[in-house]
């Protein structure tokens, strides 16, 4: 299975950027798909964004940054 | 199933529409017709259709929310009844016209995943291989006429289409489909007026899932029965509980009947409810937690499928063989999609244009 890549999700139609505001699974932690692994704020909503798949997170995004949407914050590398 | 006494299939908890919107409404069990009253086959096809809406509309809202799919979305999640039944109700042959909140309608009417999806994330093997987005989906092969992006814009364009229909001598037929906005609007009551004086073979499908995309129904219509308004035009005007397939087929039946017999057009309201707000990721602040709560209750889709299994006319294992099915379609789809190359910028004036060299830059 190919690792999942983390991108800032289009959560809402009239948006094209949010913030990084918490990451809810450590670096190097595993995570199974379905379970909450990182927090964005768009328009002063915050939205808990759900992990794409399973395996070890690897984060390259940081909390308190800005992203488009779309942008790469992280990996969950495949196990096994 | 046939034959079968079908007194018992409905759960007498049944939601009815009554308690999930407060409207008076069509959904006495008394008044449905029963599932008995379908073939076997209709009924299968008919779930079979409603679990891939329910299924292609789940992936792409979980591939959205986790960054896995950029694009934009109008769930029609909760209305899978409506579509199937009309699926199940037209030829090959019949037209639609539809709207952005248009997945569950493209799938009823037989486009495949493929193009849907293709379209939605932008790549060539998408409908109008790519360029026209979620909101522009049109498949002509299959019926498919125009996705619509403008609340109330489809009814006319259907109007043409079906007088199209009339003046060719063919006996198809035209739905178009919109919700309970659109019929606030001058040109659906244009294309209603002139539909009717006109006895073109045209279903004017309402699908009323009690919000035009923020606001209530009854902050924006005097009336409580948008089908009270077919009377205004000399034409048939049928409520229906939009989450219910059976009563869904003999209404649509009925209609789309009355239509290729050259007898008019018909406006069908077919109440029901969006489970997921008006684009994806609203956060619904607007709708009664209550009203949420019953309308989550009344998801088409399981209840079809506990009266299916109640009745006898399938088991659980059937239906868990038929949801199986479909979570392949669209895994199989989905993953085409993304493997297909993105649309090209050689697209942009493709079918824009008959001869682009004379046209202002």
């Amino acid at each position: 299975m190919a690792d999942f890549v983390v991108r800032i999700p289009r959560v809402s139609v009239a948006i094209s950027e949010a913030e990084l505001v918490d990451l809810l699974v450590a670096d190097g932690a595993p995570v199974t798909e379905g379970e909450p692994l990182f927090v964005i704020a768009t328009d002063k909503v915050e939205s808990e964004i759900l992990a794409g798949g399973t395996g070890v997170v690897r984060w390259s995004g940081s909390i308190g940054t800005v992203y488009e949407i779309g942008e790469e914050i992280g990996k969950i590398e495949a196990t096994g | 199933m046939a034959g079968t006494p079908n007194d018992s299939t409905d759960p007498p908890d049944q939601p009815g529409l009554t308690g999930l919107t407060g409207l008076t409404g069509s959904s006495d069990p008394d008044d449905r017709d029963d599932l008995a009253s379908l073939a076997p086959a209709t009924a299968r096809r008919l779930y079979e259709l409603m679990t891939l809406m329910k299924t292609a509309d789940d992936r792409l809202s979980r591939g959205i929310s986790s960054g896995e799919l950029l694009t934009v979305y109008w769930p029609s999640r909760g209305q899978e009844a409506i579509a199937a039944a009309m699926g199940v109700c037209l030829r090959s042959d019949d037209q639609l016209v539809t709207t952005y909140r248009g997945l569950h309608d493209l799938i009823g009417k037989g486009v495949g995943l493929v193009e849907i999806y293709g379209e939605m994330l932008g790549r060539q093997v998408g409908a109008s291989r790519g360029k026209g987005g979620t909101m522009h989906i049109a498949s002509p092969g299959v019926g498919v006429m125009l996705s619509t992006g403008i609340v109330g814009a489809g009814p006319p364009v259907a109007v043409g289409l079906a007088m199209a229909a009339q003046r060719l001598g063919l006996d198809r037929v035209v739905v178009a489909s919109f919700g309970d906005g659109a019929t606030n609007t001058g040109s659906f009551h244009e294309a209603a007026n002139m539909a009717a004086l006109w006895d073109l073979p045209l279903v004017l499908l309402c699908q009323n899932n009690l919000y035009a995309e923020m606001t209530p129904t009854e902050h924006t219509m005097k009336i409580e029965h948008v089908a009270d308004r077919a009377a205004g035009y000399g034409m048939p005007g049928t409520r229906v509980d939009g989450n219910d397939p059976v009563a869904l087929v003999s209404a649509v039946t009925e209609a789309v009947e009355r239509a290729r017999a050259g007898r008019g057009p018909t406006l069908l309201e077919c109440v029901t409810f969006r489970l997921r707000g008006h684009y994806f990721g609203d956060p619904m602040a607007y709708i009664p937690a209550e009203q949420l709560a019953a309308a989550t209750e009344a998801d088409p889709v399981l209840r079809f499928r506990a009266r299916l299994v109640g009745s006898g006319a399938c088991t659980a294992g059937d239906l868990d063989t038929i949801d199986a099915a479909a979570v392949a379609s669209v895994e199989e789809a989905l993953a085409t999609v993304l493997a297909a190359p993105p649309t090209a910028l050689t697209e942009i004036d493709h079918d824009v244009y008959a001869d682009a060299r004379n046209c202002p830059a």
